[in-house]
């Protein structure tokens, strides 16, 4: 499972075997309030499954100023 | 499987300070009836109305900039290019590729063509940190602009957690006069000035982006490069670390404080303004703050 992390600076991790999206962003220590999860320009939830082989974008959606 | 609570259909989006779990589309109405609900609360325009929308790049004022049209609204863009390098650069083409996409009106003015140079140079001649000469000189440009292309109202991304960051900020240093001020909607109080609203104001950074990602609009990831570790960043983290523990946080904050506490604040502040001896602009001295700038930049 790979994961992209879209927002600079850009990272990039992978994880063995499938598993749910908020269980991707607990292990990567991210808040599930700061990002939207897409998979192929498809909105995920939390809720959402992800598989072994597929492939996820991750984007923070805090911005400053 | 997460199910829509309208139809049933697979749900894209968990909002758990409304209880609420959406599918794309049911999503989609629920935002634009949040805006309409933010408009209409506020009386902050109306379908004759020309508003004219301050577009970054960003995510937040493009999405404003897309949902007014969805909305029926007749809104123009306007993007203030900054001089801020390959950052502006890119933001502006992201700005002119919606426009274009979508054959809409969109303004561009450079703040070189005002004051000679972009906001590193402004920055580094007034040793001030470059995001308070930014607010400055946005804030009038974007007022001046607006009253001699008559607009009726100015319309910016600002969401939720601006508002929210703002407020704790605020609170944080007892800003009492910020705090007076601090609104969905400013209206005009002198005759140049045009009437500022934030249609977002009930809808999360992340409810834009999801919207974003859900009507295909391309903004700019990037941060500025000169707001990297301002502090509103700081205090949406916060926030959001809340609002995981207690869903609506960001909320009650906010709405609490417009209903009940921004009320105490207002009497401390009643300022009268005045038009600027030089330019006409409001301002609450003789020469703005804008022209004293322009002044400086030019002296030294």
């Amino acid at each position: 499972l790979k994961v992209i992390i879209e927002t600079p600076p850009k990272n990039e991790y992978h994880f063995p075997k499938g598993m749910k999206v908020s269980k991707i962003l607990k292990q990567l220590q991210l808040n599930p309030e700061s990002v939207i999860v897409i998979r192929q320009s498809e909105l995920l939830s939390v809720e959402d499954w992800v598989n072994e082989d597929e492939e996820i974008s991750i984007r923070s959606v805090i911005s400053g100023g | 499987l997460m199910k829509c609570i309208k139809c049933r259909g697979k749900a894209h989006i968990k909002l758990p300070r409304h209880n609420a779990r959406f599918c794309a589309d049911h999503f989609v109405e629920y935002f634009h009836e949040q805006i309409q609900k933010a408009i209409k609360k506020n009386k902050m325009f109306t379908h004759q109305d020309n508003i004219l929308v301050t577009v970054s790049g960003g995510k937040d004022s493009l999405v404003l900039w897309e949902a007014l049209l969805k909305l029926g609204y007749q809104a123009e863009g306007l993007y203030l290019d900054l001089g801020i390098g390959d950052y502006s650069q890119k933001s502006k083409e992201l700005c002119m590729y919606f426009a274009g996409k979508r054959s809409l009106t969109l303004h561009v003015v450079s703040i070189s063509e005002w004051l000679d140079m972009g906001i590193n140079g402004i920055a580094k001649k007034v040793r001030r940190p470059p995001c308070s000469s930014c607010g400055l000189i946005k804030r009038y440009l974007f007022n001046r602009f607006s009253v001699e292309q008559n607009y009726q109202v100015v319309a910016t991304g600002h969401n939720l957690d601006d508002e929210a960051a703002t407020l704790l900020g605020n609170l944080l240093h007892w800003q009492t006069g910020y705090l007076s001020r601090q609104s969905p909607v400013m209206p005009s109080n002198h005759s140049n000035m045009v009437k500022k609203v934030k249609p977002l104001y009930r809808l999360t950074e992340k409810e834009t982006g999801a919207y974003a990602i859900i009507k295909g609009i391309d903004y700019i990831l990037e941060e500025c490069p000169l707001a990297v570790g301002a502090s509103s960043i700081k205090f949406k983290k916060v926030l959001n670390d809340l609002e995981i523990q207690s869903p609506g946080t960001k909320q009650q904050l906010y709405f609490g404080f417009l209903k009940k506490g921004k009320k105490t604040f207002m009497e401390e502040d009643k300022v009268e303004l005045k038009s600027c001896t030089r330019c006409k602009q409001p301002t609450t001295i003789d020469l703005c703050a804008f022209c004293q700038l322009s002044d400086r930049l030019s002296s030294s």
